[in-house]
Parts: C-alpha cells; structure tokens; sequence
C-alpha cells in the first residue's frame, strides 16, 4: 500500500484535517461494525458531498488503497469491516432530506439520512417510507440501500429494491453517474437492482430517490399468545390460505420473550412458548371482518389469548418488543451471532426443529426471532466471545444452519447481506458458473478490486484466474 | 389453454426487417445450452424472441445467424400454491400462465398485463420490463420475480435468486437482467410471486371533459387512502374527452367504497362513472387499453416514462402531436407511474420516424425517456442508443465485454 502518510496527506487537502481521522484510538472506534467481524481501518474520512466521494475515490484508485463506504456500522455480516486496511468513507454527516415530493410520490435523501429520521419527516404529510428494518433510529438510508435491507413489513410491501427508483452513484473509478431514473421503467438492464443489496462493492450512492406511499387509513394489530412454535406457525400457514395477506407476520419464541419482557417490558406472557404478532393495513372498511377471520384461525389452532392494539400507543407497546428483541438477548449473554438464512413459508417447521437440534448438538442456546410471513429465520445463537471454544462453535452452528436452509429450498441471507460471514457459505446456494458471473460484473465495475475488496464473492473464486 | 402463436415472435422478427440465418426452436434447457455452445464456439450472432411484442426495446442487428425461439420452453415447473410462488419457462405465454393459475385451488393471479398479453411470453415480458394497468399495485417483475435460471453466451447454464421474498445473497442479477433484452444472457426460467385472486373487484370507467380532470382525479386519488389495482387512461375523442379506468379490489365493503368514493370524485370534476363487478368486463377493458391497434400501414410502439405528475400531460401532447402529423393514434397512460404505451401508424416511414422523436423530445422536456418497443428495424436504428452514453460506456460495455466477450448475443443498447 502508500505510504500513509501520503494518503493521510492527499485526503486531508480534500475533506479538510479536521474530517480525517488518523490516530490508532479514534480508528479503533471503526473496527468493527455490528457483526462478530474486527480488521482496523488505516484512515476515516468524513465526507459531505458526491464530489469528495468522488475524488476521495479517485484517490484510492491512483494510490492503489482499498476503501468502503459506511454509514452506522450497523452491518451485521462484517460488510463495513476492511479485512485488510484501507480508508472508511463515513457517509454519516452527508444527512439531508435534500427534497419530498408529495405529488411524485418520491423523496430525494443523501445517504447518511437515518431511515427513521425519513419516517418521521414524512409523518406530519400523511405519508411514510415502508422499509423498516428493526435498526431504523440508527440505519442510513445509504446502508439500507448497500444492504437490501427489509423489515417486518416486507412480506406485504418488499424490500429496499422495490421502494428506490434511483440513485447517484459514485462508480469504482471515482466518476459519478446516475443509476435507474427520477421515474420507473429506465431502459436497459436495472442497474439500481444491480447496485441495491450489493454492499458497496460495485459503487457508492451519494443520492438516493425513493417511493414514498401514503398511510394506510387504519391499522389493526393483533398479539397472539401460543403454547407452541408449531401452532403459531400453522396459525400464519392458515392465514396466508385464506386468501389474507397481512402487512406483517412475525414470531418470537420463549427464550426471546423472556429477555424482551427484562429489558423492554412490552406486556408478552412470560411462560408463552411463542409469540405472534400480526398487522393489517389498508383501507378501514372490511378490516374488522379480515381480523375476525384472523382471530378465528388462533382460535383453531389453540391459542391462548389475542390481543388487540387499541390505539396507536399499545401497537408501539407491541412493536417495541419485537424491535427490541435482539438489543433484549444481550442480558443472556454478551455476544450473539444473528441467522439470517431464509426458507419457504411451509418449510419454518422443519427449519426450527433443526435449529432446535443444532443448539442441542453445539451446546448452545439459541433464541428464535422471525419474519414468520416469508419465512426469513434469525435464530440468535448466544455465547460470550471471549470463550474461544464456544466462538468455534457457533460458527459452525451458524453455518449448518444456512446449509439446512438452503436444503430446505431457502436462501442463506434474507436481509442482513453475505459480507465477510457468509461468503463461503455462497457455494450452498450457488455454483461455481454463478459465482463468476458475480465475479466477472464486479470486475467490470471495479478492475482493481478495491472497492470493499473481500466481501460477498468468496475467495476461492476471487482468486481464481 | 390459451392459444399461443408459436410463430408470433420470429415473424415478428421478419416483418420488422432482419435478416435470419435459420431458426432452432429448442424444447428442453439442454438443446439450448448445445445451441448456444456451438454458435460460441463458431462465432455465430444468436438472438432469442418470445411472442415478438417488444423486439424494439434493444437493439435489434440487421442480421442474425440463429434466432432462438423460447416457445418451445413453455411448461410450469412448479407451482407451489402454499408459498405463493411458480416456477415456469421463458417461452410460457403469460395469458396461458393465469388460465392455469386461475383454475388452481382458490384461485391465484400473476398480475402481469403487459400490451399485447394474448402473444406475450414471460421472458420476453422479463426482457423488455413490460408491464401494464396492475403494476399500480402489484409491481412489475422487479418486483414480482423471485430468481432466475439463464445460458450465458457460452453456453453455461447460471441460476440466480430463488423462491423467498426476502433474498439478498449475492448480487441480485435476478432484477439486473430485467430490461436486458437478451443482450446478456438467455433466461430459461422465471420463479414468480403469486397472489390469491380477490375476494371482489370492480371496473369503473368514468369519461372526464379533459386532461386536467385527469390530473385532479389523478391528484386525488393519490392522496386519498384509496388502494386502486390499476388506473388507465385514455383519450375517447378528439375533442379532448379522457376516459379513466380504475379497478378496485379486495373486501367486498372496500370495493363498494373505492368506486363509491372516485364516481364522486369524477362527478365535482364534471364527469360521469360506471361501475362493473364483471371480472371478464375488467380484464377486458384493461387489455383493450393498452394493447396495439390493428391499422391499416405501419405501425410502431413507444414506451415513454415521465414523473407521474406529468403522465395526463404527456398522454395529452402525445394525442396532439399525432393529429397533427395526421398518424393513427393510440395511447395508454399508466396513472399513478408515469408510464405510457403509444402507437402510431402511418402509411409513410418517414412520418414515424418524425413521430418518435417528437414523442421523445416531449418526453424529456417533461423530465421523462422515451425508447422504442416496436417497429421496422430501419425505423427502430434511427432511434440510436436507449441509454445514456455514459451508463453505456462506463457500466454495460465493460458487463458486456465480461459476460459475451465473442458477442454472440444482440448487441446493448
């Protein structure tokens, strides 16, 4: 690599001395990020504009450094980690919600915008951004973009790639273009699927345009309490059969709801074996009828008790349990890995009896949190990493768990995006061919691999010729 | 079982003025992996055609040693009514695909509408990013397709994505081949969304006095907490009248409210509304709106995409400009997205071609695109590029290079 000190020098004649950080203690702060993953950056520039993106890029690429754009760190695959040095671009103080556009139906945000900071501006208009993932207060925007980031509404309104139109987009060599359109159906292939979901291998959005939808008229959400996993699961099974497609379905089992209600206490019986919560959204005529249907399947298959949000202040209750649980677990032990693996509705059952099994087998607890609507699992395997024998365990138990769910006909990563964890993991779900195609586009776009080099594509490929 | 012409698409070809080498109509995943191994290894130019709805969203090359035809691939590999999802080859006519789905259990819909649906195919609907009317509600592909299975141009077979909603494994080449036009790859196989048919649904048709009824109902039923499937207009005379059609769907209480509240609406606009729970009325009204006229001359297609608040106005200058070149005229607007399907015939080449590109010069000066769905070739290459210099040089030539280095496979754009 340069000389650092040249590095140091050619990106403070840009950001300016006071936005880059060089001391061993500051840059500690950005070794990690959200996932098990450390590797210490040589330099963090803080960036305000697609022209310092640009030209801090620019840089990289003459100087031969590798770099990768960050916003909170909140990464849960080690995506925002550099495995072998390099430059963080911090995109966090490029924060403007630069316009809304009620009328489009569109809002244009800098990357560093938190995606409920986006929420909360477009509430007071009636209006809201439906990708939540549970670490909105503290995502950015650019992140869930890197990310494909999802939430518990996904199975209703999808993911980060069906809510974004547009993008600009710093490209690996430092020039600036613009990905997709200020409106749908921008001819050629779709480069802003390409670049959604894609960790910021293959460019940097400095501008993102988004569809913003209005409210729904009325929300119900429902809690229903199961003496069972397998009783829940079936209830979502029923409900889907039904012909109901509700704008959330989501699970959370015992050991969860136990480090909910000690640390967030949103109301969840205790000796509840499982816990779902479901939402309708819509217009208000007809949803009574939908949640009696609803609440008549419970019925059917045992529940205990249902539960209805009466007003917007016990749906928050609710939610604040699911949206907390995974911060909640860290009362059990202080570390955890969190799945991410995906399966076809129908096959959950089979999915968490073989976690059941895996946490038997690695001696291990693992505590179960899902998106029960499309079938996209985050057991939370739980250990203290400063045991080296149970940090090996959990890896391995974490990896037979993706290799069960892309048995099962799944996928290994729902939304928390492949990184450094999963990468070898890919070779489950694809084959060599498929691999070098990935390859081959990331070479077009980034011919020095220096573009959060070591992420997504494993290395065996990588270095193949 | 909808008839599908499995000559469609490769006359198509012809009548638009390429030159074909021969034809091979490949009826399992393998003989096309042979095909397209050997016209790699001869260096042969290798097109593939669906229904032939489209051909003019890529490039389409003057001449072409081998055209592929996809009909042959037309099975549903699996259809998996628990999950919401189906699995079913490229050359499936989506008309044939929603026969089978409707007939399936409850009843279930892939709500794809594109122009031309009675000869469109799912990988040509994928290639070209066609949609219609339902992608208000349902998305287009991008947003209904789950993963993919394609050749290369070297005659690899690749799979990509899979059946879960919720997937981020990898670079989503399931989304970036829509659009693609086969330039990059062949795709085989299309894994869907499904959704359960509607418990109730209405068509309203309301006739408003002109193009800014059409922006205030547009403006309103936006705002509203309505949930319309689908919105088109249209013009109804030449004295400016617009007709709007709207389906409603779901609860049957909700569907009573939804037309309720727009036949108010269009009423203080000084228009009138009809409703009809007909479900055969509905998807007939809606295809009729969009799909290619039968004309008397040459006839070609335009796709032109403006911000949404721009749609009336564009449908509106679009319908002028033909009358004042005196073509024949047909337009759609996608309300609600911006996206409109325009025809223009004409006995005369040269009054098409001035056609479409003054519909592409008020496309951009309403902040929008516009590019080609069909045509003749001759008219079609005028066009020139579809996409930005830019974006074509520094992102698609360097892709294309990698994936087809020999190019075997159409051009880019």
């Amino acid at each position: 690599m340069a000389d650092r000190r040249v590095l140091i020098s050619r990106l403070e004649a840009i950001v300016g001395k006071d936005n880059v950080l060089k001391d061993r203690a500051a840059l500690s702060v950005y070794d990690y990020d959200a996932s098990l993953f450390t590797g210490l950056p040589d330099v963090v520039v803080f960036v305000r504009s697609t022209e310092e993106v640009s030209r801090v890029v620019k840089v990289a690429n003459e100087l031969k450094v590798p770099y990768v754009a960050r916003g909170s760190g909140t990464n849960l695959s080690g995506g925002t980690i550099l495995r072998d040095g390099g430059i963080i671009i911090d995109i966090c103080r490029m924060d403007r919600i630069l316009k809304i556009d009620l009328k489009n139906r569109t809002a244009l945000v800098e990357p560093g915008v938190y995606n409920l900071t986006l929420q909360n501006a477009l509430a007071p208009y009636g209006y809201y951004y439906a990708p939540d993932p549970a670490s909105q207060k503290v995502s950015t925007m650019g992140g869930n973009v890197g990310e494909n980031s999802g939430g518990p509404h996904c199975l209703k309104y999808g993911v980060t790639s069906n809510h974004v139109l547009g993008a600009e987009v710093v490209l690996p060599n430092g020039e600036v273009v613009w990905f997709g359109g200020p409106h749908w159906d921008a001819p050629g292939p779709d480069l802003m699927g390409l670049l959604v979901g894609s960790e910021g291998t293959i460019g940097i959005a400095t501008k993102i345009l988004v569809r913003i939808m209005r409210m729904p008229e009325r929300v119900i959400t429902l809690l229903a309490i199961f003496q069972s996993l397998e009783a829940a699961g079936q209830t979502v099974s029923d409900i889907i059969a039904e012909g109901i497609i509700p704008a959330t379905l989501e699970i959370m089992d015992n050991l969860v709801i136990q480090a909910v209600e000690d640390s967030v206490h949103a109301g969840y019986p205790r000796d509840a074996e499982a816990v779902l919560i479901i939402e309708l959204d819509g217009l208000a005529d007809g949803m009574e009828e939908q949640a009696e249907k609803i609440m008549d399947l419970c019925q059917k298959n045992g529940v205990v008790s249902v539960r209805k949000a009466k007003d917007d202040a016990e749906r928050a209750e609710l939610w604040a349990g699911r949206k907390g649980a995974f911060g909640a677990v860290a009362r059990l032990r202080p570390s955890y890995l969190v799945c991410d693996a995906t399966v076809p509705r129908t096959r959950l059952p089979e999915a968490l009896a073989a976690v059941k099994e895996i946490s038997r087998k690695y001696d291990l607890p693992i505590g179960n949190v899902f998106h029960a609507g499309d079938g996209n699992l985050h057991p939370l395997i739980l250990f203290d990493a400063r045991n080296e024998d149970e940090l090996k365990r959990v890896h391995k138990a974490g990896a037979e768990i993706m290799k069960i769910c892309a048995d099962l006909g799944g996928t290994i990563s729902g939304e928390h995006g492949i990184g450094t964890e999963k990468m070898h993991e890919m070779h489950f779900i694809f084959s060599k061919e498929d691999l070098r195609t990935m390859k081959a586009i990331k070479e077009a776009l980034d011919p020095s691999n220096l573009c959060n080099p070591g992420k997504v594509i494993p290395d065996d490929i990588v270095a193949a010729a | 079982m909808a008839e599908h012409n499995n000559r469609g698409g490769v006359e198509a070809l012809e009548a638009s003025g390429v030159v074909i080498g021969r034809v091979e109509r490949p009826e399992s995943e393998h003989q096309l992996r042979e095909i397209m191994k050997r016209a790699s290894r001869e260096g042969l130019r290798v097109m593939p055609v669906g229904g032939g709805t489209s051909l003019g969203v890529g490039r389409v090359p003057e001449k072409v040693d081998i055209v592929v035809d996809m009909t042959g691939l037309s099975q549903v590999v699996s259809l998996d009514e628990k999950n919401l999802n189906v699995v079913v080859q490229a050359g499936m006519g989506i008309e044939a695909l929603n026969e089978r789905l409707a007939a399936t259990g409850r009843g279930f819909i892939l709500p794809l509408d594109p122009p031309a649906a009675r000869r469109a195919t799912l990988g040509g609907i994928y290639a070209a990013n066609m949609s219609g009317p339902l992608r208000l509600l349902y998305g287009t592909l991008r947003d209904l397709a789950l993963g993919v299975e394609a050749v290369d141009a070297q005659g690899q077979a690749l799979k990509f994505g899979g059946v879960t909603v919720k997937n981020v494994s990898g670079y989503d080449i399931t989304k970036f081949l829509i659009g693609s036009a086969g330039s990059l790859c062949i795709v085989t196989r299309i894994a869907t969304r499904i959704y359960p048919v509607a418990e109730a649904a209405c068509l309203c048709t309301a006739d408003l006095p002109g193009v800014e009824e059409l922006e205030g109902i547009q403006e309103d039923l936006l705002a509203s907490v309505l949930i319309p499937s689908a919105l088109v207009a249209f013009p109804r005379t030449d004295d400016g009248e617009v007709r709007l059609l709207a389906v409603f769907e779901g609860h049957p209480k909700a569907v009573e409210r939804q037309h309720r509240d727009l036949a108010e609406m269009v009423r203080q606009r000084g228009g009138r509304c009809e409703v009809s729970m007909e479900r055969g009325a509905l998807k007939g009204a809606l295809g009729d709106s969009v799909d290619p006229p039968e004309v008397d001359g040459t006839l070609v297609g335009v796709r032109a995409a403006v911000p949404l608040t721009r749609g009336p106005e564009a449908l509106q200058r679009a319908h002028e400009v033909a009358k004042e070149m005196g073509l024949q005229f047909k337009g759609a607007l996608l309300c609600g997205t911006g996206v409109l399907c325009l025809y223009g015939a004409a006995l005369e080449e040269g009054a098409l071609i001035q056609w479409m590109g003054r519909i592409r010069r008020t496309a951009e000066e309403l902040g929008g695109t516009a590019n080609p769905l069909f045509g003749p070739r001759k008219v079609l290459e005028l066009w020139g590029p579809r996409v930005k210099e830019e974006i074509q040089r520094l992102v698609l030539s360097p892709i294309k290079a990698k994936l087809d280095p020999k190019g075997v496979l159409p051009p880019l754009f």
